[in-house]
This record gives C-alpha cells, sequence and structure tokens, in this order.
C-alpha cells in the first residue's frame, strides 16, 4: 500500500528513476571496449613493489594494469570517473587506495592513474587523445602473487545532479569483466 | 482491521503539500532553465588586447605549443596531442581575486575544462594585490586535428562559472602553428608564473 502511494505520488514529480543493471560482457586483453565516456583496450598487467619515482612499498606490492583510453565525449573528463572506469574483482588484500591503511573489496578500491609516457599523474582525459595509463592497486604482502587479474570495465550516463544540477557522468556500471596474466615488472 | 480515517485538517494539509509540490513541479519546467539563466557573462578579446571583468583587467600575452613542455618547476609532460601553453597578465580591481577557471574550446566544440595546479591541463595565476599584476600561465591539451581556432575561456572561479565575468581569448591559432608544434623536437620550457616587481 505504502509503495503503490509512493509510486502514484512520485509520478506527479517525474517517477523514479530506473536502476542500472549489470550486465557484463566478456573483456578481451588487445580488443576495444567502450564503455561510456570511453574506449578502453587493456594491454598487459605486471606486478611490483618498486614504481621508481612514483612510490616504493615494503609492505606488499602494487598490481598494475596498463591500458589504452580513449573519450569521444564532447568534454574532457575528470580523475575520478577514469578511476572509476577500471576495476579489480575478486582480488584479496587489496588496499582502499594506494599508502592507505585500509583493506577493501577488490573492486572497491581506488586505483591511481598515471601517463605511462611521461609518469605524471593523470588528471582530465582530453575529447580525441588517446592516453596509454597506468592503473595502479596496492596488495599487500601476506597474499599470494596471483597468476591472473580479473578486470572489470564500468561504463557511466551522462546526466544532471540531483543536488546542484551540474551534469556530469554518474551511475557507474559494470559492463565487461575479463581476466588479464599478470607477471613481473622488468626493472 | 479497521483503517485509521484522516480528520479533514490531516486531508487538507496533504492536498496543501501535493499542490505545492506540483506548482514548485510547473515552476521548474516553465523558467528560464538553469544552464541558460546562469550563463557567464562572455567578453571576447583577442591576443594583446585587454578585457575588463568585473574583478580586474586580464591580457593575453602570448600563445605556444608543443607536444612535450618542461614546466620551471615541474615534471616534463608529454601529450599524446599537443600542449598549448597560453601566457597572460591579470591585474585585480577586487582583493583576494586570481584567475582560476579555464576551459578550451576547440574547432569542433570539444570542450577541455582546465584544473589548478597539479593537473595536466592547468592554470597558474598568483593572487596579487590589488592593482599589481600577475603574469599568468595555462596549459591546456588538445586534439590536434580540431586545435586550429580554439578559444580559451578565463574566469575568477574554479568552481563555478556561472552569473561571473569571463574572457573568452580567440588563440588565433592556425592550421600552420599546430603543424610546427606537433614537429618540434625539444620541450617547450614554460617559466613559473610571476608577480610584476617580484623576482
Amino acid at each position: 500500500m505504502a509503495g503503490a502511494v509512493v509510486l502514484l505520488v512520485s509520478g506527479l514529480f517525474g517517477g523514479l528513476r530506473e536502476a542500472p543493471a549489470e550486465a557484463a560482457v566478456p573483456l578481451a586483453v588487445g580488443k576495444p571496449h567502450e564503455a561510456a565516456p570511453f574506449t578502453i583496450t587493456i594491454e598487459r598487467a605486471r606486478w611490483t613493489s618498486d614504481l621508481g619515482e612514483i612510490a616504493k612499498t615494503d609492505r606488499g606490492r602494487y598490481l598494475i594494469v596498463i591500458a589504452k583510453v580513449r573519450t569521444d565525449a564532447d568534454r574532457s573528463v575528470d580523475l575520478s570517473t577514469l578511476q572509476e572506469a577500471l576495476a579489480l574483482r575478486g582480488t584479496p588484500g587489496i588496499y582502499a587506495a594506494m599508502r592507505d591503511e585500509k583493506i577493501v573489496p577488490s573492486e572497491k578500491a581506488t586505483p591511481s592513474v598515471y601517463v605511462l609516457a611521461d609518469g605524471s599523474r593523470m588528471s582530465q582525459l582530453v575529447p580525441g587523445l588517446t592516453y596509454e595509463l597506468v592503473y595502479i592497486w596496492e596488495q599487500r604482502e601476506t597474499e599470494p602473487v596471483p597468476a591472473v587479474l580479473k578486470v572489470a570495465t564500468r561504463s557511466h550516463t551522462w546526466r544532471q545532479s540531483s543536488l546542484d544540477d551540474q551534469m556530469n557522468w554518474f551511475d557507474e556500471t559494470i559492463d565487461a569483466v575479463g581476466t588479464v596474466p599478470l607477471s613481473k615488472a622488468k626493472p | 482491521m479497521k483503517w485509521p480515517v484522516p480528520r479533514r485538517a490531516q486531508l487538507g494539509t496533504g492536498a496543501l503539500v501535493v499542490a505545492a509540490l506540483s506548482l514548485g513541479q510547473v515552476l521548474v519546467e516553465h523558467l528560464p532553465s538553469s544552464d541558460r539563466a546562469g550563463r557567464p557573462f562572455e567578453n571576447e578579446v583577442a591576443i594583446g588586447r585587454t578585457v575588463s571583468l568585473r574583478t580586474g583587467e586580464l591580457k593575453v600575452t602570448d600563445v605556444d605549443g608543443a607536444r612535450s613542455v618542461q614546466p620551471q618547476r615541474d615534471a616534463r609532460l608529454m601529450s599524446p596531442g599537443v600542449i598549448v601553453v597560453v601566457r597572460f597578465d591579470f591585474t585585480p580591481r577586487v582583493p583576494e581575486t586570481s584567475i582560476t577557471y579555464g576551459e578550451l574550446r576547440d574547432a569542433d566544440g570539444r570542450v577541455t575544462s582546465l584544473s589548478l595546479y597539479g593537473a595536466r591541463s592547468a592554470i597558474s595565476c598568483p593572487t596579487p594585490p590589488v592593482g599589481i599584476t600577475s603574469h599568468c600561465t595555462a596549459l591546456v591539451e588538445a586534439d590536434p586535428r580540431t586545435l586550429a581556432g580554439a578559444r580559451l575561456t578565463l574566469g575568477p572561479s574554479a568552481i563555478d562559472p556561472r552569473f561571473d565575468d569571463v574572457a573568452v581569448a580567440d588563440l588565433d591559432i592556425s592550421a600552420r602553428d599546430v603543424t610546427g608544434w606537433r614537429n618540434r623536437t625539444t620541450p617547450l620550457d614554460v617559466a613559473s608564473p610571476t608577480v610584476a616587481g617580484m623576482p
């Protein structure tokens, strides 16, 4: 009864938005995949405990996915959307972020993102350009090194924020999942 | 089971709430959209000319570009496209103001937002005392195929340009300029921003 009233009244003001459904397709290494607002091509995965000038860790290792990422959106896309676009799935012992103390389910961890060409921290992705990006997660030492990484892409929807009316990419939804062989990075 | 029967006053209050919400919805649908009503006041300016904004005077002094740039105090940047380096002067007439908002609109109408320090596309502009000029820099990555004819918008509020004065500068970039920038073999040095009269 209460649910019916909510539906009826919400209809007067535009109705309830449909929740995005998760329907993942296979994600293949080397094959471009469109996960709005990006086209993502997973290239390879590596692990190391020494990222040179970027960071070193003595509490485990960094798990790295290298991918080509491009957007053909009308506006540059900010870093948080770029971070949400790629996730690790089912990998144990992942810190919430590099240098963070908390362990979280791997799909909830926020990767650090760098530009392979110059080692700079990535910020906004410019329309029409293809970047070779390095996604980095940190895994604690007590976990064994995985043989493969299970990687997921998330797509977003361009819509108005219900808080401040600004347009942005929201509603991230896993749309593809695949495995990438993991090997040790050469020094 | 006996359903509670609302009193007349409760029914009246409920009806008034629904009516007020409906009226609000109608107003939202018929008033100008916030995008249109809140758009910034755009002041067009050419390179070398000064434009007067609410918060001060702004002049774009120089435009250059390369695939790679070497900022004076930061690590070298290499772009899969082109990095445009725009130098501009800002002289505030309002205390504690600077230029912190920027976006590049290319020939296809695509927009790249500039951030503050630390981003690959960023504005560096000190906040000088009123009447003193800052020599500022904007770095912005762009797709070389659609860069000729690009315009740069600069404004005082990094978070939200709505309702404020902004400068829209035609950067006077030609296809020939872009080709020259792409063919540069050495990184373009970018000096740090300064305030007039200070080392």
